[in-house]
């Protein structure tokens, strides 16, 4: 599979006009429910000429993007394509594809149990537009009304553990071997699940994520750049504008975890605290920011 | 001179009987946490019931278990700095904890060793891939104002991995203030 094909967020969100799902302050301020939001996927408008060019430069200019991503014109066809996602929503449950093995399944069942057995009650706002109370139920239905299925696919890189390709089925979550292969804390895989959970979302362009700035640099004055590669995160559509994206709402699902889950042990809270604090920097738009900093760090 | 020889005899007895269980509870932990580390539930509640006290022969097995351990193998690693960081008080856990604070950037999740092959990372991979300094951090800033921990803190300030050294600052200048504050992340 190309790497192209294979991506888990959306580029250069300027392109997306009517299909974004980012800066929308209408979009900022409201809760997403599926349920509510997937008839409005059949109304999506399709790209024109120049758009489908310009996604198709996005798409070129993406080497040494710490993320792989899927262009707008794909979320809009997908949009298209699987208009009947609408009805899918309403089954409750996934599948696992004949070909998952059965240790990626244990794993996967078992973190989703994890989540599924939270117990917290209280919320932010902002989680509760989102997820509603911090709890294990609010958590599965949010996963299961948007997956229906998960199959296994290299997501177009050595390093992914997690993606969804909209022009393959955008309720389809796609995991590689790298699930069970890579030593990640518990929360972290959640994380990772959670972040393309919202990427399903075809009736907000699959909440695609925003280019990060340029220059974009830590509070040291340091360019923000993937270690392992060297490669700066400048420019490249790794970031988002609002809290609710991919990025902002696994963020305050982890932090709201942190703050508020009484049925986690102490390792898990610190867990989902540090990784929440790490994906709170690739929120960009300010005010965005401090919509989280409000909600959550006073 | 019986009498003294007697005496010295039970002596040894009862240093070798309570070694013999203080290495049996030690063994004990271990056990549990190798049981933990292979289900890879961090959610275990055994993780804050059986670890809340560690004895001097615990703490020695479990930094053993650390350093035996892959360095690719991040949550175990950052498990067990959790535990030992956690009921850190003598000079041998502080130096500890500052030297996983100071361990040298892990390159890929597949061999520290090597940069990944490919140019792509994913989510949480910055963080997954220092986890140990991080979570040594952590319990460091936890700790604060013990000396110990804030030479853990300012080690980590000094790391080669951005992350460590990023969070090490904030942390720092946390320290004084008792409202938590979100990290400063990019400008």
């Amino acid at each position: 599979m190309s790497r192209i094909a294979a991506c888990c967020a959306l580029a250069a969100s300027v392109l997306l006009g009517a299909a974004s799902a980012q800066g929308s302050d209408e979009e900022l301020s409201q809760g997403t429910s599926l349920e509510q939001a997937a008839p409005a996927a059949a109304a999506l408008p399709k790209l024109g000429p120049l758009e489908k060019s310009a996604a198709m430069k996005s798409r070129a200019r993406k080497p040494g993007a710490d993320l792989y991503y899927f262009t707008a014109e794909e979320a809009a066809e997908a949009a298209h394509r699987f208009a009947f996602v609408a009805e899918a929503a309403r089954t409750k449950g996934y599948t696992f594809d004949a070909d998952v093995p059965a240790d990626i399944q244990k794993q996967m069942r078992e973190d989703l149990a994890f989540i599924g057995g939270i117990q917290g009650g209280q919320a932010s706002g902002l989680h509760q537009q989102i997820f509603g109370a911090v709890d294990g139920g609010a958590y599965t239905k949010f996963f299961e009304s948007r997956v229906k299925s998960i199959g296994m696919n290299d997501c177009g890189s050595a390093n992914a553990v997690a993606c969804v390709i909209p022009l393959m089925g955008p309720s389809k979550m796609w995991l590689t071997q790298n699930y069970i292969k890579f030593s990640h804390p518990q929360v972290a895989r959640t994380m990772v699940v959670f972040h393309e959970a919202r990427h399903t979302e075809v009736s907000h362009g699959c909440w695609s994520h925003a280019t990060c700035p340029d220059p974009f640099q830590d509070a040291e004055g340091n360019d923000m750049k993937s270690i392992w590669t060297g490669a700066p995160l400048a420019g490249e559509p790794a970031c988002d504008k609002t809290p609710f994206g991919s990025y902002g709402s696994s963020m305050i699902m982890l932090k709201n975890i942190q703050k508020f889950c009484r049925s986690c042990t102490d390792k898990v809270k610190m867990d989902a605290g540090i990784y929440a604090d790490d994906q709170l920097n690739r929120v960009i738009e300010p005010k965005a920011k401090k919509q989280i900093q409000e909600d959550l760090y006073r | 001179m019986k009498v003294v020889l007697i005496a010295g005899a039970l002596a040894l007895l009862a240093v070798a009987f309570w070694s013999g269980r203080t290495d049996r509870e030690a063994r004990a932990k271990l056990k549990t946490l190798e049981d933990i580390l292979r289900s890879k539930n961090d959610n275990d509640p055994r993780l804050d019931s059986d670890f809340a006290s560690l004895s001097p022969a615990a703490k020695r097995l479990l930094r053993q278990r650390y350093g035996e351990s892959a360095p690719e193998r991040r949550n175990e690693r950052g498990t067990i700095v959790y535990l030992l960081g956690r009921s850190a008080s003598s000079r041998e856990d502080w130096e500890f904890l500052r030297a996983v604070a100071s361990e040298p950037p892990c390159l890929s999740l597949a061999d520290c060793s090597k940069k990944a092959p490919q140019a792509e990372g994913a989510l949480g991979q910055e963080v997954t891939l220092a986890y140990p300094s991080l979570v040594a951090l952590k319990q460091a800033e936890r700790a604060l104002p013990a000396e110990g921990a804030r030479l853990v803190i300012e080690a980590a300030k000094r790391s080669k991995t951005p992350i460590v050294r990023r969070t090490a600052a904030r942390v720092g200048a946390a320290a004084a203030g008792s409202v938590e504050r979100a990290p400063a992340g990019p400008r």
